[in-house]
């Protein structure tokens, strides 16, 4: 049957429309049109502005109330379509592949002149962007210089949202069970050592074709670095001696649109259509998923790409600048972010918007998780205070439709709050484990009196997330934020000075050691030192309770030449280097060895915290703690050894080997009295850093066994894990 | 839209010629649809399609969807590199048989 209200009840200009549905808000493919809706709080008058794709001029400019043409008649009539604070209308037969959309706003207020403080920006003048637009064009492909003057820069499309799933769904990998590889679209295609045509080079279809390399290097879950669409070119220049473009927002932690893809990412950008962008990304994620990888967003919602008092008018600013952004009792831009703005993120418009935008990641994209930039922003009130118990993260938690999605707080923000431990987590909420990362860089570059500390993050820090479990600590060595591991291990400062800040920008409390040499070196001793520190951190990161998290490049040990702030640098630099993966084949097998490792021994992967006591009558504590002495740790030094009891593993539901872990940062190799195994049971040599490819680590099952089952040496600053299992097993 | 349809040994050979966007699709899929008749041998030539938008995708799935509900058969042929490319970066492609020329997938198609 058909609906009755698929008939215009006015027209303008030649368009047939009439009164629009408020929800859901932005552009929605209806049966006959195209139903547009937009919140404004404070604007009195609202145009709806067509384009032709690409064109400068508008087609139509059709007021949301004025005099209209009745439809089928030259009757004049007045028209007002608004509902509420949401002005909306269905403009019946557009081609909508063929048209983008904004509109113009005006209170009748004053002009707030740039740079000026102003509580309102109201400016007719500017088209602007949706912000729930779906799909967003102007920065269709990757690089390509905009017409600047153009006065819509980034321009609202109409998606169509079907897509043939074939049956897939989001994975719900246990948190436990997760290693998540956190990786820039972008930079793991476009090295040209990646193979691909240059249509595909640093693309999401890039990205899938190179599924089997994830698959083979074992994780399953990719967090992606921002994809929501944003600007390249924000605060880019040209630079005339290399004649390209410098300065570029390469990472992309700087949100143009909340609902849209990066177009710039899709190998299909070039061709101007929404919904293709849309389809690549998804037809990514039915690939990834089902090769068992995760998918994991992650996601900028404290701040948008509209900048300070001088920044361009896109779209909130122009739409409701004093409920989007938190302001000032002057009507400056509170900087939480460090970037200009803070997004209003506990206005209850706000709050649903992103909500409205992590549902639509999550049902639309098949998204298994969010990782959130500056997440303690979302817990700040409209007047920058930290809230005890914030709307919209306590929204998240208990959202139905993100009900099995994981939420990952980057739980601090530019303004001062730090929260690793303490963000209001609802049952829901893991954190990046900034203290985690602190105290093993410390731990790693030999510092005395870590071991205690170390106790505590290598159980997923029962000190921090006492009640939550270990899955609230996301466990990192490195991350895009920082020295990447081969710098870790090379540089003791940065070095930024690429980045055209003298060197100003960045972190200066890294917790790094040079090995010896600041930088590139060919004096063996060092090298051999350094490669061995990468193995020892990949080996503690894979050995410790909590999720495991890796930067991509550092399986192979690419360098970013001791910057530790490359956000800008969209070149060689970045871009992951796949020539190392030969180069660097004793390292990478060890990574991959030591991620097959932890897939292969449940007790690595508990949900709860380990409870060092013997609750299931094996005779071992579930983790008991060593030194150079069996059970007597020394907690002022720098070995640390311990034992996980395998009947213990998932709290006593899962059967696993023992497997004991030593970890010697000390600069001389020292003996170990090993802890007696059950009779029966042999300790075996799954890794030991100290020795050379290919006996630093074995596939994980074919370990030897060891000599002298009563104790070894380990070697000075190496790692030694062993597994105890019956023999001949 | 132009869309040539000629029967040649039992093999229905569809030629349609412009861009199958938003404009021309709907047009398109109707076409086609009738001829996708129980057990019908369908040759897309796509020779002289320069452009496919995410609409026209959408307009081949459904062919192919509704041919394959009726045991018909469509192969396509001449497929230029930018709408291949397209087709397989959204993930449409592993859906279709593609032939490089007619004549095979009149093969393919009997």
């Amino acid at each position: 049957m058909q609906r009755i209200d698929i008939h215009p009840t006015h027209e303008y200009q030649g368009y047939r429309i009439r009164p629009g549905k408020p929800y859901p808000f932005g552009a929605t493919l209806v049966p006959g049109g195209v139903n547009f809706s937009v919140f404004s709080r404070h604007a009195s008058y609202c145009v709806l502005v067509i384009f032709e794709k690409g064109a400068r001029e508008p087609l139509v400019e059709i007021p949301f109330r004025g005099m209209f043409q009745k439809a089928y008649s030259d009757e004049p009539v007045w028209g007002e379509f608004r509902i509420g604070n949401v002005f909306t209308m269905t403009v019946l037969d557009l081609d909508h592949e063929a048209i983008e959309y904004g509109f113009r706003m005006d209170a009748g207020l004053p002009r707030a002149a740039a740079g000026q403080p102003a509580f309102h920006r109201f400016d007719p003048s500017v088209v602007l962007m949706d912000p729930y637009a779906r799909a967003i064009g102007g920065r269709d492909v990757w690089g390509k210089a905009p017409d600047w003057n153009a006065p819509f820069q980034h321009r609202s499309r109409v998606v169509f949202d079907d897509f043939d799933w074939e049956g897939d769904r989001p994975l719900e990998i246990p948190l436990e069970d997760l290693v998540v590889y956190e990786m820039h679209v972008r930079g793991f295609t476009r090295h040209s050592s990646a193979g691909l045509d240059e249509a595909e080079a640093g693309t999401y279809s890039g990205l899938r074709q190179k599924i089997p390399y994830l698959k083979a290097l074992g994780v399953n879950c990719v967090e992606l670095m921002p994809i929501f669409e944003f600007d390249e070119f924000e605060h880019s220049r040209w630079d005339e001696q290399q004649g390209r473009w410098s300065k570029m927002n390469y990472w992309g932690y700087s949100t143009v649109g909340f609902f849209s893809p990066k177009a710039g990412y899709a190998a299909t950008g070039r061709m101007h259509d929404g919904t293709m962008v849309a389809d690549e990304l998804k037809n990514l994620v039915k690939e990834l998923h089902r090769n068992g990888i995760e998918v994991i967003l992650d996601v900028v919602f404290n701040h948008t790409a509209e900048g300070n008092e001088h920044g361009p008018t896109i779209s909130y600013r122009g739409i409701d600048n004093a409920t989007y952004y938190m302001l000032t009792p002057d009507g400056y831009y509170f900087n939480f972010s460090g970037t200009g703005n803070t997004l209003n993120c506990n206005n209850p418009i706000v709050r649903d918007m992103v909500l409205d935008a992590l549902r639509y990641w999550a049902s639309q994209y098949h998204v298994d998780g969010f990782r959130f930039d500056l997440a303690s922003i979302l817990g700040r009130d409209p007047w920058g205070g930290p809230m005890a118990n914030p709307p919209l993260l306590e929204a998240l938690a208990f959202d139905p439709i993100l009900g099995k999605c994981k939420l990952i707080a980057e739980a601090w923000d530019a303004g001062g709050l730090y929260q690793v431990g303490s963000f209001p987590a609802y049952g829901r909420w893991a954190e990046w484990n900034g203290k985690y990362r602190d105290t093993l860089r410390k731990f790693l570059k030999g510092d005395a009196g870590e071991t205690g500390a170390m106790s505590q993050a290598l159980q997923g820090s029962p000190d921090l997330y006492d009640g939550r479990g270990p899955t609230a600590s996301i466990n990192f060595f490195t991350c895009h934020d920082g020295f990447c591991l081969a710098d870790l291990v090379s540089y003791n400062d940065k070095h930024n000075e690429a980045n055209g800040e003298d060197n100003r920008d960045g972190a200066n409390d890294n917790a790094s050691w040079n090995c010896g040499w600041e930088g590139p070196t060919d004096q063996a001793e060092i090298l051999a030192l350094r490669a061995r520190q990468m193995k020892n951190a990949m080996a503690m990161l894979m050995v410790s309770q909590g999720v495991p998290m890796i930067l991509m490049g550092d399986e192979f040990g690419q360098s970013k030449l001791g910057n530790n702030n490359t956000y800008c640098l969209d070149n060689e630099i970045n871009w992951l280097d796949w020539s190392l993966q030969e180069t660097q084949a004793d390292f990478h097998r060890f990574v991959s060895h030591m991620i097959a490792f932890r897939h292969a021994h449940p007790a690595l992967r508990n949900k709860d915290h380990l409870r060092n006591s013997d609750y299931v009558g094996s005779g071992y504590s579930d983790v008991s703690w060593h030194g150079t002495r069996a059970w007597q740790p020394d907690w002022g030094g720098r070995l640390l050894a311990f034992l996980l009891c395998g009947l213990h593993a998932k709290g006593g539901t899962a059967r696993d080997d023992f497997i004991y872990v030593a970890m010697n940062m000390h600069w001389d190799a020292l003996p170990l009295e090993l802890p007696h195994l059950p009779q029966g049971a042999r300790w075996h040599v799954f890794a030991n850093t100290g020795m050379p490819a290919p006996e630093d680590i074995f596939a994980p099952g074919s370990e030897p066994e060891l000599a002298d089952q009563a104790g070894c040496l380990v070697g000075g600053r190496s790692v030694l894990i062993l597994v105890g299992r019956p023999a001949g097993k | 839209m132009q869309i040539e349809a000629r029967d040649d040994s039992g093999v229905v050979i569809v030629e349609p010629v412009g861009d199958i966007d938003g404009k021309t699709a709907p047009e398109f899929q109707t076409r086609i649809l009738e001829l996708v008749q129980p057990k019908a041998r369908i040759v897309l030539n796509l020779a002289q399609v320069a452009f496919m938008s995410s609409a026209g995708l959408r307009s081949m799935l459904l062919i192919y969807r509704e041919a394959k509900s009726v045991d018909a058969r469509v192969v396509l042929a001449v497929v230029n590199k930018d709408i291949r490319n397209s087709m397989s970066a959204t993930g449409f492609l592993p859906f279709f048989t593609v032939c490089d020329s007619v004549q095979d997938a009149m093969q393919e198609a009997s």
